[in-house]
């Protein structure tokens, strides 16, 4: 057992690679639709190309694109995190009550961190050492963490004092500050998933868990820090989402889940795992919460705009996965 | 081998355990949830005559499937129903229908199997209720449905159209105090396309009602303005805001982009966390003085909104967590065979920036009276139950 090319640190770095080709191909795909469809809302929609506009597109996409930045993370580890959806409002709710309690902001935004974390390490220890389907596990902790944001404030509507919603005051150039924020954190987690050693075991546990532990990478250790992350990403995403609207509720952010997974895939991760990236989950984000702008500006109404969200999903990665097959054969 | 062995085995034992776990958690779980979620009673009997009510038949028990438990104002609503069926010596027993159809079906077989006296019901669901009906009607039990009809049952609720008018009023006349009018206003109203014409009558009603009352407004009459109307007329836009403060904050954000800059805008809401987000919306789009709003249902951000901030003008008051107090008299004069109005309506009024220390005691949120009930609610008041709860103008 355990010493041929499937299982050896060759096979390992073969899958690093293999991942960053194919998921730069998708990601070109999703970029030539991206630049397409902005053009089309360019020259169709006046206001579009507004510098406010701008500025507006990037505000309403932070929040979904904290939590697909985590996202990412477990899907290129061969998993799910569907708790985000509860850990979102949950931040929200924790950092409003801390906050509305008189606890400073530096200090409410650690706990809400560590509150992430801990709900992103019993992700973890769910999925690694009891073994549990990812998706089943984080379904769990969805429930359970929803449940708690709703108890935390009493199914209210949490006002926030208007200095602690700070990270959505605008700054430089009328961006918002947690528009910085999300460009810090992008880079960070690209830098991690590229340049480091934990990065790259993310691509081979993803790749295949089994060949990885056989190598001997702790995959334990790679899923806390997965989990762990994404956990801490998503209730930073509920102290923005709060931020942004200067109030907490049970439900704030708890359609998130969905959204960052089309984003992530959007973006070339596959969801068995081992590809996927910054760059590309970056232009998920943007080119969903675009056509969401573009058609609200057109005043398309709600329900074709679902419809519509769905098929540009579809197009976007059919497009991809095309653009990919027609290289493969070269 | 056996290092590969080990973990695998560690993780069956661990599973297994995690099942037998997992399964008598649900078998405690299911016993807790096949009874009410709540019960209470003041005295052991529970005989409401000898708490000294007006009526003939007693009502002992009453079976109340509220919308859900996940949002505070249900949650509210419930609480206080429980509270005041209490002071009558009425055991209120809750169900929670989680705001799902097939749950509201289970719900109301239980409530039947449970045979109280009256069943109140509150529908999760708009427009399905005919299932709910056939299995009241079998049980011959008196019912009274809630905000949403059910056909057979009595009808409490609070009139939209009334407050649609209320709140036009109150607008056209601040318009015309600051010179705003069709030439220079845009109407906004907020509403949730998924929640259907029985609440976003609501909005769609009210931007009817302002069109008339305000000069260089386009008329367009509320029927005409559907889920899917997004552009009502040169001087009024819908948009989908889902009652969602930031829901709102995204399409409010959008929407005023296509408002020019030296517009005013005005904008009414289904709910009070909708203008939550579309305020946020505002402040930062540095529009917040060429902006008035309104919300519906004067929870305690609204009642602080209206006393600090600037924009926020009015808010449509039914006094919703407070029902229960004219659902436990409603159940009592069903049960003795009233004749009940079509609808049965609570207090209603527009709470603006004067009034507001009216209705809520000055420097909180605690309401400390309500208005005369309409008309065709006064027959609560011959039941002898509110006044036992002095919180009704006339009825103390």
């Amino acid at each position: 057992m355990g010493t041929g090319p499937a299982t050896g640190p060759g096979r390992g770095l073969s899958v690093v690679s293999r991942a960053l080709r194919g998921r730069s191909a998708v990601t070109s795909g999703v970029l030539v639709f991206y630049v397409v469809l902005s053009t089309f809302f360019w020259l169709q929609v006046p206001g579009f190309g507004s510098y406010n506009n701008a500025v507006n597109i990037i505000s309403t996409a932070s929040v979904v694109m904290v939590v697909s930045l985590g996202q990412a993370l477990a899907i290129i580890s061969g998993g799910f995190d569907l708790s985000v959806g509860g850990v979102v409002p949950l931040g929200a709710v924790v950092f409003a009550q801390l906050t509305n309690g008189g606890m400073s902001i530096p200090m409410s935004l650690v706990l809400v961190l560590l509150v992430g974390t801990a709900v992103g390490g019993i992700n973890a220890l769910l999925i690694g050492p009891f073994g549990i389907n990812p998706l089943i596990a984080t379904l769990g902790t969805l429930s359970i963490t929803g449940g708690i944001a709703f108890t935390v404030a009493n199914g209210v509507t949490l006002q926030l004092r208007p200095e602690a919603g700070i990270l959505g005051d605008p700054t430089v150039a009328q961006l918002p500050y947690f528009a910085f924020l999300v460009v810090g954190l992008g880079v960070f987690v690209h830098l991690l998933l590229r340049y480091t050693v934990l990065g790259r075991r993310i691509y081979t546990v993803g790749g295949n868990s089994e060949a990885a532990r056989l190598a001997g990478i702790r995959v334990g250790l790679v899923l806390f820090g997965v989990y762990g992350l994404s956990g801490a990403l998503a209730s930073l995403a509920g102290v923005v989402a709060a931020s942004q609207v200067l109030a907490a509720t049970g439900d704030i952010g708890a359609t998130t889940t969905l959204v960052s997974v089309a984003a992530v895939v959007l973006g070339g991760a596959a969801l068995t795992g081992g590809t996927g990236g910054v760059p590309g989950t970056v232009l998920g984000v943007l080119l969903l919460a675009t056509v969401a702008n573009g058609m609200n500006i057109m005043r398309v109404p709600a329900f074709y705009q679902q419809i519509v969200t769905g098929a540009v999903l579809l197009f976007a990665v059919g497009f991809g996965r095309l653009q990919e097959t027609f290289r493969d054969r070269r | 081998m056996r290092a590969v062995r080990r973990p695998r085995l560690w993780g069956a034992y661990a599973q297994r355990a995690g099942v037998v776990v997992a399964v008598g958690a649900m078998l405690a779980v299911t016993a807790c949830s096949a009874q009410p979620s709540d019960s209470k009673s003041a005295d052991g009997n529970g005989d409401n005559k000898s708490s000294g009510t007006n009526s003939d038949a007693p009502v002992r028990k009453i079976a109340f499937a509220v919308n859900n438990q996940s949002a505070g104002q249900f949650v509210e609503l419930a609480e206080r129903f429980v509270e005041y069926g209490e002071k009558a010596g009425i055991t209120v027993d809750i169900y929670n229908n989680d705001s799902n159809g097939s749950t509201a079906i289970s719900n109301a077989q239980l409530m039947v199997q449970a045979k109280p006296d009256v069943i109140v019901e509150f529908p999760p669901v708009a427009d399905a209720t005919g299932r709910l009906t056939s299995i009241f009607k079998a049980s011959g039990i008196p019912c009274i449905a809630v905000n949403i009809p059910v056909e057979g049952c009595a009808f409490f609720n609070q009139s939209q159209e009334t407050f649609a008018k209320l709140q036009a009023e109150n607008f056209a006349k601040l318009m015309k105090d600051r010179g705003w009018d069709g030439t220079n206003t845009t109407v906004v109203i907020e509403q949730g396309s998924k929640l259907g014409p029985t609440v976003n009558i609501a909005v769609t009603k009210f931007y009817e009602e302002i069109a008339k009352l305000v000069p260089g407004m386009t008329q367009v009459k509320a029927e005409d303005i559907t889920p899917q109307t997004t552009v009502i007329s040169p001087t009024g836009l819908q948009i989908d805001t889902g009652v969602s403060a930031s829901v709102s904050y995204t399409a409010f954000s959008q929407a005023l982009q296509t408002i020019p800059k030296d517009r005013n805008v005005v904008v009414y809401a289904i709910s009070d966390d909708d203008i939550i987000g579309t305020d946020r919306a505002l402040v930062q789009a540095g529009r917040q003085d060429k902006a008035m709003m309104a919300g519906f249902g004067c929870d305690a951000n609204a009642v602080k909104g209206l006393r600090d901030n600037p924009a926020w003008v009015g808010d449509s008051c039914g006094f919703f967590t407070y029902w229960g107090e004219f659902l436990v008299a409603m159940s009592v004069a069903v049960k003795n065979g009233a004749q009940t109005p079509p609808t049965t309506f609570s207090p209603m009024v527009v709470l603006t920036k004067d009034n507001v220390d009216d209705y809520f005691a000055p420097g909180t949120t605690v309401p400390k009276g309500m208005p005369p009930l309409p008309d065709e609610s006064k027959y609560l008041g011959d039941t002898g139950i509110l006044q036992k709860f002095g919180n009704v103008e006339g009825l103390s």
